[in-house]
């Protein structure tokens, strides 16, 4: 292909004289789609919210811990007889992107730990770009046969993104 | 001079492609700061707080359960032992690291008269001194607090017990 030396000078000299141009084209594009984009870049983080509802799910469901008496429900006072590693898992209903540590705190502390795989990642928490954690202290009221003591129920979770 | 006209499009072309991808990062990166970030930690509607609920209903003898002892404490005037079993209570479910407020109230026909609360150093969280404090309004940490009552029938048909129960735990 030949291109003669005048028209090559003449591509320059156009291209310099439109630069500006081009420029203040770009910019003014820019600026509309910045405008366009700005509104609708909202981002809902409903992780923490999420688990708030999990949570609650151990205090308030009869098929968790909450006990039981006449068909009656009493959040909150928990069925000691029913803090067991499968009624806990039934109740679960395992999620693999969720992890769950109970402690039962009375005098001695049991524990409950809801997907093993997760539940070994507690010491990642700090990474908060790919995990999610939360930690809460539920003071209850323990139903032991009959006999009612208080302790404290942490519930500890942890969630891949 | 052919050879140097021809570079000499090149290096502007270069130019120009360098001044539009320029703009477009410049734009973009003013776009992402705008972007905005919504944070729904918890829906209150019809959430009942275990923890306060469970507070007035501990047994402290056979018969007796807190709710009796706010009622026994108001009409003997003497609130040493709720003042002293209820730090104890609240002091062991919030922990000062991840929950450091809590206050819990009692009103009988809108007057107080028993208000107990952690020690609590706003100081941590508010505003910071130190040099970050163009970007950061606050610390890296935020408290976020959450108020429940409930409104309890009691002997005397004129008046209306009121307790409510505010605690503070970190956002990190």
């Amino acid at each position: 292909m030949i291109i003669d030396k005048k028209s090559q000078f003449h591509t320059t000299e156009e291209l310099i004289i439109w630069l500006p141009r081009i420029i203040v084209i770009a910019v003014i594009a820019g600026i509309v789609f910045f405008l366009i984009t700005m509104p609708i870049k909202q981002n809902f983080q409903i992780d923490k919210l999420q688990q708030g509802i999990l949570m609650q799910r151990f205090v308030y469901s009869e098929n968790c811990l909450a006990y039981k008496e006449n068909d009656r429900i009493y959040p909150g006072i928990i069925d000691s007889n029913k803090f067991n590693d499968q009624n806990l898992r039934n109740c679960f209903q395992a999620n693999n992107n969720v992890g769950i540590r109970l402690n039962l705190i009375t005098n001695e502390v049991n524990t409950v730990n809801l997907n093993d795989r997760l539940t070994e990642k507690f010491d990642f928490c700090f990474d908060k770009k790919h995990f999610t954690c939360s930690n809460y202290n539920y003071y209850v009221l323990i139903n032991d046969n009959n006999e009612i003591k208080t302790g404290l129920l942490n519930i500890n979770m942890i969630k891949i993104k | 001079m052919k050879k140097g006209e021809s570079a000499l499009t090149f290096v502007f072309s270069l130019i120009f492609l360098a001044v539009i991808l320029s703009i477009f990062y410049v734009l973009f990166l003013l776009s992402s700061a705008n972007r905005t970030n919504y944070v729904i930690n918890e829906v209150n509607l019809g959430n009942v707080n275990i923890n306060l609920i469970n507070y007035l209903r501990t047994p402290i003898t056979d018969n007796k359960k807190i709710f009796d002892l706010i009622l026994e404490s108001y009409y003997i005037n003497n609130y040493e032992d709720l003042e002293k079993i209820t730090n104890n209570i609240f002091n062991k479910i919030y922990n000062a690291d991840k929950c450091p407020l809590w206050r819990i109230t009692g009103e009988i026909n809108n007057e107080r008269f028993f208000d107990y609360e952690s020690e609590f150093d706003i100081k941590k969280y508010t505003l910071n001194p130190g040099p970050r404090n163009i970007i950061h309004i606050f610390t890296d940490k935020s408290l976020i607090t959450r108020t429940s009552s409930l409104n309890l029938i009691i002997p005397d048909p004129n008046k209306k017990l009121k307790i409510t129960l505010k605690e503070g735990c970190i956002n990190e």
